[in-house]
């Protein structure tokens, strides 16, 4: 695939124009400098799979609403609280999933899953923050979501490519990571609207090398004014925002799944989740670290088992494809991934055929990255009520997390004179699903 | 337009205008001024550094606009105080603008950020902020009404609701009134004795909560129960009933000091009998210190770019104040005046640290920002940034009001309804712009997605693409390249441009090729995007 060149028009008039203004303005040195780098063509943005393989990313699946363990990762077939799906065997001896999930079943050897979540809270917008950022709300300080943590850390310096990039395409549920203390330089680009970032086109009237001239000018004029300034390094974190502007612009073609053949695009589905999915390990192998995908409508107070057996079987065969995927291509191993909801479903299955909210006894899954493939850790009672072996809270969860990534969980970030460590300081990771 | 107008005339007709005593306060904002530089200058003098020259006049003007209207000056405003000779021109502009029409409309936002937090954005609130600064309310008038009322009369209900937003949580409110009026954080204290600052026990915590705890509301009406104690584990692992304790350590015995007990009227946006928040205020006026100083070091760090103790919200013991003995002095003043917000807003921006410049005239180390001897770059916010935009580009001439208006101004006898009216018209239309910036939070960052949107967003676009009679528009019908660059730098910068910057921008521009307003437009982009238009220097 041929990307345009990012030199302007490459026209050595143009070249030569530029050299004199920005030679007329500022020092040589510093002119030559800027100069050297405003032309960084587009073949040198680096190349995810040659350079990168060994760089850790992260996939986080956000089921919003709340998936039913039931009907996935903890079944209590013939019991009052199984409903009345069937359950079958998978990968790993001994251990049965819903029959919603066959895909995944033969996958199991890859996927680890903790069935014994405890996270207290049942109410959507409070579970959904402590889950996200694996600590409960406190009134002075506000926590990043994990995934911008992920990141910040896993970040590669000097990339044209963003650092996260978070797909809520569904209205219900709808949150954006919150950066917190971290601030707004981590802000995700976010993708609400369409499968594309906004405002990455060439606005109209502007063309690519005016574009160029235009943002040279900006940068120049910036530069000098920054001179001897008190505190000219905010001057220069504003332009280096601003130097993101062009890789991202370049970046649109990650968005653009009509570049993948046919056969892997069929391979996805046509389901938004399928092609977001997609567009995600697009993303992932360029070498963008943190990737989210929001999927809705998991809240299931009518008719839990209707809306599951149209759910489930969509992220049985998207999850089940991309691991392989991620697997063909030689990036599962550095690619860590999340399957999280901010709660479980209840038990008791209510008049209207519906599972409420329920956070004291819940899974949630993981493969890939820094991940034992097959481990099924903890245990809940047979009706599925309480926890009776493993339990886990948020905290420890965004510790596994970490962990897996290759991140110390007990690292930490000040705020003003506060240590605050990345996991809450009574977090432990679930160490029988690490490899 | 007209609605508008209607409304603004009823606000004015309303309202008793008294200014009779604007000269005694800004004098002595005059003494307070030079004392603040006094502390300074010894400051520097023990730190064995020197102080930034004083800013050129335009960059004067350009900073103490943004801060005092929220905004950057019009070219008209340039042309008329660059072009001023009198020596004192620099005081009046700061009486003109302390006392002008879009102070109070700037600064009521001003504060519903620094009140509101996360929180801030209603307007009804931001509406009687403005009208309480429009009236010269003190701060500790505007602390009582938001603590305790009244909440009965004409656009008053609104001012319970810094209390009602965080009604519903005793954590949140006990933690946001002690940051935001007394400049203190101690929710680590909260759990155990708070384990960095020797200063906050769980006492604290508990005792402020214990001014909250009977608080109700939540759904716009505001109450107190009539009992109610905090009880909390203590270290120890026993439980403990609170002691009704102020931050000083002071505590609230039953009976509460002057303010007598109100009336029982059944209404429950009334205080209840011994109202626990009534005696919050009482004490807290009492024991003045914590109120005082934690206001004007928030208005420090609003003016400086950091408080005299930084974080503001961390005025402790452990924690020192950049300048010694500034913070004490200013508070204890601030109270004795009556807790006057225009005249420790005049005293600030009448010191000569407020005109330093924000650039080092040679080559040698620039002092820390924290000296306060060098003046700081200061992001805009959000939206001062929106609009300064739309005023810089913007088709509307800012300056002079129409007839119809100047007639109305006559009749009622007072000036800036034009003004009043322009600048509503202006922020209304800033909605679409200020959500797609950059927050000022402590440590600003800017992000790849204001980048992004000014670089390619369609309503940036618009604004710098030759439309009407807006700024490119008018660029493109002048003559001369050099017409054009020096017009376009005085209008976005708010100077003329300097001699080699005015060279190098007209040989960019005839290097240029293709529509002369396109190139216009480019120019235009290239300069409301540069780090000089961004932030405040």
């Amino acid at each position: 695939m041929k990307r345009p060149a990012l030199t302007a028009c490459g026209s050595i008039e143009h070249d030569a124009h530029r050299r004199r203004f920005l030679q007329g303005t500022l020092a040589g040195t510093t002119a030559a400098l800027s100069f050297g780098r405003m032309t960084v063509a587009a073949d040198d943005v680096p190349n995810a799979i040659t350079l990168q393989k060994s760089q850790k990313r992260v996939l986080f699946i956000w089921l919003a609403g709340g998936a039913s363990q039931f009907e996935m990762w903890d079944p209590k077939p013939g019991r009052e609280t199984g409903g009345p799906f069937r359950t079958i065997p998978t990968a790993i001896p001994g251990y049965h999933v819903g029959e919603l999930m066959p895909k995944i079943a033969t996958q199991m050897d890859k996927i680890a899953v903790v069935r014994s979540l405890d996270t207290g809270i049942s109410a959507h917008a409070i579970a959904a923050d402590l889950i996200s950022t694996g600590r409960p709300k406190e009134a002075a300080l506000e926590y990043p979501e994990i995934g911008v943590v992920l990141a910040k850390e896993l970040a590669v310096r000097d990339s044209l490519l963003p650092d996260y990039v978070s797909f809520f395409l569904s209205t219900e549920g709808r949150r954006r990571p919150a950066t917190g203390f971290l601030g707004g330089r981590h802000t995700p680009l976010m993708l609400e609207e369409s499968m594309r970032p906004a405002n990455i086109d060439l606005p109209q009237g502007v063309s690519r090398p005016q574009h160029t001239e235009r943002e040279q000018l900006r940068e120049l004029l910036s530069r000098e004014f920054a001179e001897r300034r008190a505190g000219a390094g905010r001057v220069g974190g504003y332009n280096s925002a601003f130097a993101k502007v062009r890789g991202l612009m370049q970046s649109d073609h990650l968005f653009d799944i009509e570049q993948e053949p046919p056969a892997v695009r069929e391979r996805y589905g046509r389901t938004v989740f399928g092609r977001q999915c997609l567009v995600a390990r697009r993303l992932l192998e360029a070498g963008v670290p943190m990737v989210k995908v929001a999927r809705g409508f998991w809240d299931s107070h009518h008719d839990n088992f209707e809306s599951h057996r149209e759910l489930v079987p969509d992220f049985d065969h998207v999850f089940s494809t991309l691991l392989d995927d991620l697997h063909e291509r030689g990036l599962l191993e550095s690619t860590l991934v999340i399957v999280l909801s901010e709660f479980g479903r209840t038990p008791k299955i209510n008049k209207d055929v519906g599972r409420d909210h329920y956070a004291a006894a819940w899974s949630c899954a993981f493969a890939g990255c820094g991940i034992k493939g097959g481990a099924v850790y903890g245990k809940t009672d047979d009706d599925g009520k309480t926890v009776v072996d493993g339990k886990a809270n948020a905290g420890d969860v965004a510790a596994t997390i970490y962990k897996a990534a290759g991140i110390d969980p007990e690292k930490h970030y000040y705020v003003g004179p506060r240590p605050v460590p990345l996991a809450k300081e009574d977090a432990v990771p679930i160490d029988a699903i690490l490899s | 337009m007209k609605f508008t107008l209607m409304i603004i005339i009823a606000v004015f007709a309303g309202q008793s205008v008294a200014r009779a005593d604007e000269k005694a306060t800004i004098s002595s904002a005059q003494q307070a001024a030079r004392k603040i530089d006094a502390f300074l200058e010894s400051h520097w003098k023990t730190a064995e550094i020197h102080s930034a020259p004083v800013a050129r006049d335009a960059a004067f003007l350009r900073r103490i606009t943004l801060d005092l209207a929220g905004r950057v000056p019009t070219s008209r405003e340039v042309v008329r105080f660059l072009s001023d000779e009198s020596a004192d021109k620099r005081q009046h502009l700061i009486e003109r603008l302390v006392d002008g029409p879009e102070f109070p409309l700037h600064f009521g936002n001003v504060l519903d950020q620094m009140i509101q937090g996360r929180h801030a954005g209603n307007k009804d609130f931001v509406d009687y902020l403005r009208k309480s600064v429009r009236k010269q309310k003190s701060w500790d008038v505007l602390f009582r009404e938001m603590m305790i009322g009244p909440w009965d009369g004409d656009g008053q209900k609104i001012a319970n609701r810094f209390i009602d937003k965080r009604a519903k949580n005793l954590d949140s409110l006990t933690v946001d009134a002690t940051r935001v009026f007394f400049g203190v954080d101690i929710s680590c204290a909260k759990c155990h004795d708070h384990p960095l600052v020797d200063d906050w026990k769980q006492d604290h915590f508990y005792g402020m909560a214990s001014f909250f705890n009977r608080t109700t509301g939540g759904k716009g009406k505001v109450g107190e129960k009539k009992d109610g104690e905090v009880k909390f584990l203590g270290a120890d692992g026993k439980e403990k009933t609170a002691k009704v304790m102020f931050l000083s350590g002071l505590v609230v015995e039953v009976s509460p000091g002057d303010d007598p007990p109100r009336k029982q009227t059944g209404d429950n946006n009334k205080p209840a009998h011994i109202s626990r928040r009534q005696q919050l205020v009482t004490v807290a006026l009492k024991e003045r210190v914590f109120f005082s100083r934690s206001f004007v070091n928030r208005m420090w760090e609003y003016f400086f770019g950091s408080g005299l103790v930084d974080p503001v919200d961390q005025i402790h013991s452990g924690n020192a104040p950049a300048v010694d003995g500034l913070l004490q002095w200013l508070a204890e003043d601030f109270a004795a005046s009556g807790y006057d917000i225009q005249r420790l807003m005049a005293a600030i921006v009448s010191t000569r640290a407020y005109g330093l410049s924000s650039q080092w005239p040679d080559d040698s180390t620039i002092p820390a920002e924290t000296t306060f001897a060098v003046a700081r770059l200061r992001p805009l916010t959000r939206r001062q940034l929106a609009l300064s935009l739309l005023l810089v580009t913007g088709a509307g001439d800012y300056d002079s009001s129409d007839d119809e208006t100047q007639r109305v101004e006559r009749y009622l006898g007072v000036n800036g309804i034009g003004k009043i009216q322009k600048y509503l018209a202006f922020e209304s239309q800033t909605t679409a712009l200020i959500r797609a910036f950059d927050s000022r939070n402590r440590e600003f960052q800017s992000s790849a997605s204001e980048a992004l949107f000014m670089s390619n967003n369609e309503a940036v676009q618009k604004l710098v693409r030759a439309e009407g009679d807006n700024l490119t528009a008018r660029l493109s019908r002048m003559s001369s390249s050099k017409q054009i660059v020096e017009a376009a730098v005085k209008s976005v910068f708010s100077r003329p441009p300097r001699d080699s910057e005015g060279s190098q921008l007209v040989e960019w521009f005839d290097q240029q090729h293709g529509d002369r307003s396109d190139v216009c437009a480019r120019l235009v982009w290239a300069l409301v995007t540069s780090a000089e238009f961004r932030f405040n220097h």
